[in-house]
């Protein structure tokens, strides 16, 4: 069974759009959500999050309908936004007392546990907090509610690095239940490499790459070269040039030679080359 | 218990990033010109609450959207939380109100002339003055339409299509007012705006029982939209 299925959706709310889109995403794995600015990830995550309402197509919960079963998938499904989903003029001591009210799982000695971790006053505004402080104080509220679906949006912008590995520990931790299921929409594709086992890639509200990380990494190499042949044009994949030489994407594991290096790409890599040849793989 | 949580959960949503000025316009409007032309006081309270709420609602990201209650729960609580900012307001506004009228009073009573209005009874108080059946009915009536016109204005995602329904409200209202008038108008050949919970109101027209039938439907069909477009904008089969 699939943590959500996404059948046949399509949005257009004039900016954004989303066209005709199925995409499924696979319970107890982390999948990663990359794309350009304007792609459609956020207007993606706001129709599972029933903040906005589709000319077109369904949602399916832990393959449920969202009629059969309401106040089950809403009370399993949770989100990070890029932005607070509450007044920044709370203090986190009362907006923690009506999440432990409306959340029967919610789990406030966690709760405490973590924003003792991550140093976080109880008493302190949220406005007064920095914009890291923000974004970890939303996704402890969401880590401690035990849902089964959380989605993350830029959860990890704006942490310093050490706290940025943290995070990703936790969002592990979180998947050592095998009921969890995760979508993890980032630009700093650095943590997809370290967490995530599916990646899917957003471009002009189409779904232009999904698949698991690891057959992605062993099907594509990356090749920097001096000089850039006939014969790799034709396996080359998003060629970009700089005084550096070239370099681009391939299936081609032969390519090999003087003056060529082939690696292993990152997620970024793959993202910028597989974009650069007009999103299409 | 569970719908003071929503209620909580509602007003601490997200301050929305750009001001929704035609909305305060409008409701100001609507509040300010309905106790100016018809000493609406109360139902003019009820838009407002409506007003107050739609800037709730209509945050993003909306914590509301995905509070775990079941579709029918949740339209209750949407108009239960309606009711509760409204009779909030109508407290804070009584208590306010006694307030000033205590130290007024005070002043007052020890000033050497008084205000003449302070001495007369509330039969012969403007502010109380002039009641009938058919005002009392249709104050029920405006409650009723100003309650449901607040809920419905928060129903309305796009902006353009809220700002145009709001737009075509205020010009509704002072329409209603202006037409109310007209009798009493035609009748004293001056043109004045007659508040309809007046008693000189109905005695200017012909059929005064028809026009609180038309008042009463017009209530019962704005309460009938506010639950139809309730139960779409609830509807858990949408997708």
């Amino acid at each position: 069974m699939n943590g959500l299925e996404i059948n046949n959706l399509s949005v257009d709310f004039g900016a954004f759009k989303i066209d005709n889109l199925s995409l499924n995403i696979r319970k107890g794995c982390i999948t990663g959500l990359i794309g350009r600015n304007g792609a459609g990830k956020s207007t993606l995550i706001k129709v599972i999050m029933r903040q906005l309402t589709p000319q077109k197509g369904s949602v399916l919960y832990n393959g449920k309908r969202f009629a059969d079963d309401e106040e089950g998938i809403l009370n399993n499904l949770v989100c990070v936004y890029d932005s607070p989903d509450f007044n920044v003029m709370s203090k986190p001591k009362n907006i923690v007392k009506i999440y432990k009210s409306v959340y029967k799982s919610f789990d406030l000695d966690r709760y405490n546990a973590l924003m003792e971790k991550f140093r976080l006053p109880h008493d302190l505004r949220i406005s007064k907090y920095s914009f890291g402080m923000q974004r970890k104080y939303c996704l402890i509220l969401a880590l401690c509610r035990n849902a089964d679906i959380l989605i993350l949006d830029e959860p990890t912008s704006g942490i310093d690095p050490f706290d940025r590995s943290e995070v990703v520990g936790l969002i592990q931790d979180y998947m050592l239940n095998e009921n969890h299921t995760v979508i993890f929409s980032t630009h700093i594709t650095e943590d997809l490499d370290k967490i995530a086992d599916y990646i899917v890639m957003m471009e002009d509200g189409k779904v232009t790459l999904d698949e698991d990380k690891i057959t992605l990494t062993e099907q594509y190499r990356l090749v920097q070269c001096d000089n850039f042949t006939p014969d790799m044009a034709c396996s080359a994949i998003g060629v970009q040039k700089s005084m550096f030489g070239y370099t681009f994407l391939t299936k081609d594991k032969s390519i090999s030679g003087e003056g060529i290096k082939v690696k292993v790409p990152t997620i970024e890599e793959m993202f910028v080359h597989l974009l650069g040849n007009g999103g299409s793989v | 218990m569970q719908f003071l949580n929503y209620f909580k959960m509602v007003l601490r949503a997200p301050r929305p990033k750009a001001s929704p000025i035609a909305l305060w316009i409008a409701g100001y409007f609507v509040f300010f010109f309905g106790i100016y032309a018809g000493k609406e006081i109360i139902a003019s309270f009820a838009f407002l609450a409506g007003m107050v709420m739609c800037y709730y609602f209509n945050s993003t990201p909306n914590m509301e959207a995905v509070f775990p209650v079941n579709h029918r729960k949740k339209l209750a609580y949407r108009f239960l939380s309606s009711l509760l900012m409204y009779l909030c307001m109508l407290v804070v506004v009584f208590v306010v109100g006694v307030v000033v009228f205590l130290i007024t009073a005070v002043f007052v009573s020890i000033s050497e002339e008084g205000f003449d209005w302070i001495n007369k009874t509330p039969v012969e108080g403007d502010i109380f003055g002039g009641f009938n059946v058919y005002g009392l009915l249709f104050g029920f009536a405006y409650l009723i339409i100003m309650y449901s016109a607040g809920m419905i204005t928060g129903f309305f995602k796009k902006r353009k299509t809220r700002n145009v329904w709001l737009a075509c409200l205020c010009i509704a209202v002072v329409l209603a007012f202006v037409l109310m008038s007209l009798p009493y108008c035609v009748e004293n050949g001056v043109f004045a705006l007659v508040s309809p919970v007046s008693r000189e109101c109905y005695e200017a027209m012909s059929l005064p029982w028809l026009s609180t039938v038309i008042w009463l439907l017009i209530a019962f069909g704005a309460l009938g939209t506010v639950i139809y477009m309730g139960i779409r904008h609830y509807d858990p089969k949408k997708f």
